[in-house]
């Protein structure tokens, strides 16, 4: 299997994108390819997840942590595994020095509001790592790309990014308002001075002024800055870009993975996959009589055939024998059922709404089902494992 | 703690901010609106009400007061106001937040319980002010800046509760913004929520080392009592951690083994919040 040149991990929070990601980019140097998986993810769990920590980084010959240049990652597999996390200020320094000549590099870098602009979480991070993702796709160290990406307060953020930014520099309306000293606009109307003095006097002139110099250097950039945000606008579109999404077995990240979903398909954009992942363990694979009461306590096995796209990754923990009938009830027998009872319930709640998942799902989309791990994968092997159910061709 | 807060008498607004959350969902409500709306009235004497802030409204709702509702149409027309406000992001977050104190000012509820963004976003939404304070010298933006500050570092009006899960990542993620709000925001920290621990089963843990794994060890029972042994070590652990990591009390929430959360599951986690809380500064 060769997976796309880029695969987008999107996803809500706390459903293990990070880990899957990581697990991604495992299956493809499985492969023999050379992958990086880049995570935007401010607490290093990228790093946690593969090892990286501090103590286990000199083991790897890596320094601290992860940065903004990728790092080799030894293990086990013919190809290369490299990994890197975005510094959205790094990116930025780099973009402006490409597009931008020294002194006005330098003058917007020193603008208070870029900081503001890249510290903040509202899209300009995710535009950072659209940009990211397009230099390390043309750097011919990779084949592929794993983007981790970051959790947005909507996780499409990403996808918008650098279109918002480049209609936002494009915006005509923005230089008939806020630049209207420079010389195609000098004839503007008193009115749009207006605009601005009441702009000033609601937020403060200082404010605006900034605003003004940050977009007048901006509006100068070189044509190169405008083309770049076109060509990731493309690649993401593209078919050498393929989009995972990630979920859990629970209400709320499932209505937010459907939401974008169809946010995917609007933009007209390939999902290759949807993960549920951080299953309990024991629906689907029960066996037919559970020891502990009525039948109608059992998870049902419900065919699987009714959604054809489905893996049996959820075997990972296979449930053999039958455990004999307890005639006795000692006190640890009864806590052996109160459990098997409430994970039971748990798990057949669960193979219900995957269930609904499936049964909305496009026919053809593979829906790949991992099981809660019960340690944190910060092993290479658990990571391998994973990597290796990921893998696996849908049946 | 909405719910907990209103059940102990107190009128209680419950405050949602953009983005995917849906608080109303489990009273059996539609999605809030901008308008103050009731919610519950608990037999106790309380009231939850419930409103959703969004940063547009509260923009719009900002210039209006600035007595320039005829212009705001034509300066949301003409773009400036994206422009600037994606120029300077935090002007979203300041406006909200800056809603958040006008009703805290006017007296509307006992206590807000605000919905904010999740960990990576919380900083930056409470950090706006002072952000936003160093980038404005003067003028009314400068202005609003102050007035939250003001809220933000006086412990009796406003604080923050964390809340978190035991796992590994989420740990990890709180202690940092735990130690990041407290340098960059200097708001004050209530108790840490861990949500979702799995309450113990008495019993389970097989007794002394000849019964491990109990007469059948592969039998479905042993696997989901082993599993169950081994999440909730997992867990313990991650909580040790935590307690460790961050000098602030903790408040556990059990897991209620569903998939969604009902108005039901509601109730026994603000019995719960009541319980641990009784005694203490609350």
């Amino acid at each position: 299997m060769t997976g796309p040149a880029v695969m987008i991990c999107l996803g809500s929070g706390g459903v293990g994108k990070t880990t899957v990601s990581a697990a991604h980019a495992i299956s493809g140097a499985m492969e023999g390819r050379r992958v990086v998986v880049l995570t935007i993810d401010p607490a290093q769990r990228l790093a946690t997840t593969l090892g990286l920590k501090a103590e286990a980084g000199a083991s790897l010959g890596v320094g601290q942590g992860l940065g903004n240049e990728p790092t080799l990652v030894e293990g086990p597999w013919p190809g290369e595994l490299w990994a890197a996390m975005l510094d959205p200020s790094e990116t930025m320094l780099t973009l402006l020095n490409e597009h931008a000549s020294p002194v006005r590099a330098a003058r917007i870098a020193a603008n208070p509001l870029l900081a503001n602009i890249v510290g903040s979480m509202s899209g300009a991070n995710e535009y950072m790592a659209a940009e990211r993702l397009f230099q390390l796709h043309h750097d011919q160290r990779f084949d592929q790309v794993v983007v981790d990406t970051p959790p947005s307060r909507h996780a499409i953020d990403f996808l918008d990014s650098p279109q918002r930014l480049t209609r936002f520099i494009d915006n005509q309306l923005y230089r008939v308002v806020f630049a209207p000293r420079r010389g195609l606009l000098r004839s503007v109307s008193s009115a749009t001075h207006l605009v601005v003095r009441l702009t000033a006097r609601l937020i403060g002139a200082g404010l605006v002024d900034d605003v003004i110099r940050l977009f007048e250097d901006l509006g100068e950039l070189d044509q190169g800055f405008h083309q770049r945000a076109q060509a990731t606008v493309a690649l993401l579109a593209d078919d050498r870009c393929g989009y995972t999404l990630i979920t859990s077995p629970r209400q709320e990240p499932l209505r937010h993975a459907e939401w974008i979903g169809n946010q995917l398909s609007e933009r007209g954009l390939r999902l290759d996959a949807v993960i549920v992942n951080r299953l309990c363990p024991f629906g689907r694979q029960t066996p037919e009589t559970t020891p502990t009461g009525p039948a109608a306590t059992q998870p049902t096995a419900r065919a699987l055939a009714a959604a054809p796209s489905t893996t049996g990754a959820r075997s990972a923990a296979p449930v053999r024998a039958k455990a004999p009938l307890i005639a006795e009830q000692t006190a640890r027998q009864r806590a052996l059922t109160e459990n098997w009872e409430q994970l039971a319930a748990l798990a057949r709640a669960e193979d219900e709404l995957i269930d609904k998942l499936a049964s909305r799902l496009e026919a053809d989309l593979p829906l790949l089902l991992l099981n809660e791990q019960l340690q944190p994968l910060t092993t290479i092997d658990g990571l391998v494992e994973m990597a290796a159910a990921l893998s696996k061709p849908p049946t | 703690m909405g719910l907990a807060a209103a059940r102990t008498g107190s009128d209680v607004l419950l405050v949602e901010l953009e983005g995917h959350s849906n608080l109303a969902a489990p009273f059996g409500l539609n999605q809030l609106s901008y308008l103050d709306q009731p919610i519950e009235a608990p037999a106790e004497g309380g009231h939850l009400r419930g409103r959703r802030i969004t940063p547009d409204a509260a923009l719009a709702e900002y210039l209006e007061a600035g007595g320039l509702r005829a212009i705001t149409d034509r300066m949301t027309r003409s773009g400036a106001v994206e422009a600037v406000s994606t120029a300077a992001p935090g002007i979203r977050d300041l406006v909200t937040l800056g809603k958040i104190r006008q009703i805290e000012q006017a007296g509307e509820a006992d206590l807000v319980v605000v919905d904010a963004p999740a960990a990576g976003h919380a900083v930056s939404f409470l950090r706006s002010a002072s952000g936003l304070a160093a980038s404005a010298t003067s003028g009314p933006i400068r202005h609003q800046a102050d007035l939250v500050l003001e809220m933000l570092g006086d412990p009796q009006r406003c604080q923050v509760m964390l809340v978190t899960r035991p796992e590994e990542g989420p740990v990890t993620e709180v202690v940092e913004t735990a130690y990041s709000l407290e340098d960059q925001v200097g708001v004050s920290l209530a108790p840490v929520v861990v949500n979702g621990c799995w309450p113990e089963v008495e019993g389970l843990e097989p007794s002394g080392p000849g019964s491990v794994g109990g007469a059948d060890p592969d039998g479905v029972l042993e696997q989901a009592a082993r599993y169950r042994t081994g999440l909730g070590t997992s867990q313990r652990r991650e909580i040790d951690r935590l307690v460790a990591e961050l000098p602030l009390p903790t408040i556990e929430l059990p897991f209620l083994f569903a998939t969604d959360i009902d108005r039901d599951h509601l109730g026994i986690l603000a019995d719960t919040m009541i319980d641990r809380l009784e005694g203490g500064r609350w």
